[in-house]
């Protein structure tokens, strides 16, 4: 999981620079993602020791 | 030195400044052998994020679009090193990890993510202050700084299987 989202930080990094308006959209998709893992992988974790 | 550079160069400053971070993080993780998280690499990759909007910035002209951006940014790291501070402040999960100069790692970002909003609060301020639009421009310190983030980042792709395989990370 966190991998695939390394991975896909590493192709933003390359997108962001083509075009202004596809930097903007990568960028808040970037953060959706991130939150979206850590609910999953964060808050999972701390379920499951409770 | 007008206002236009002193905004691009502390955009410049700010990126390096914070991947320097990003890599004293990932440094002290292997060399003092801190206990691997996945909320330690979420609080980086807000980093990163942060960097990428003031890559953009540099790259087509400043706008407080990306500055906007940027602030998200600090929120989402913010918001994941308080949950970890408060998750470990509870007596049933401990933090094993080492303490960095009497704070433990997650506590320096919560640090780091309130100085990069103080940051961005004031560049937002010079911004206004500028009457004309900031040109872009991609020089050398520009491309030093994007080569420096893709090495992190490409660090980070190797590292990251070798400690937790390819499956959900062990808190």
């Amino acid at each position: 999981m966190m991998i695939g989202l390394f991975i896909i930080y590493f192709i933003s990094l390359f997108l962001i620079l083509k075009n202004q308006s596809l930097a903007f959209f990568i960028i808040i998709i970037n953060i959706l993602l991130s939150m979206l893992l850590f609910f999953y992988e964060g808050t999972g974790t701390l379920r499951i020791q409770l | 030195m007008n206002i236009e550079n002193i905004q691009r160069i502390s955009n410049l400053l700010f990126i390096y400044v914070l991947c320097a971070l990003v890599a004293i993080a990932y440094l002290f993780q292997y060399v003092i052998h801190e206990h691997f998280c996945p909320p330690c690499l979420l609080q980086r990759l807000s980093m990163i994020s942060i960097c990428y909007c003031l890559l953009v910035n540099l790259r087509y002209g400043i706008s407080a679009k990306f500055y906007g951006l940027a602030i998200l940014c600090i929120i989402e790291g913010a918001f994941v090193s308080l949950w970890q501070i408060s998750y470990h402040a509870c007596p049933q999960f401990p933090s094993i990890s080492p303490p960095l100069l009497g704070l433990r790692l997650y506590s320096w970002a919560l640090i780091i993510f309130a100085a990069c909003l103080f940051s961005v609060a004031i560049l937002l301020i010079l911004l206004a202050a500028t009457k004309e639009k900031i040109a872009p421009k991609w020089g050398m310190g520009e491309k030093i700084a994007f080569t420096f983030l893709a090495l992190l980042l490409i660090s980070h792709i190797i590292f990251i299987p070798i400690q937790c395989g390819l499956s959900t990370c062990a808190h």
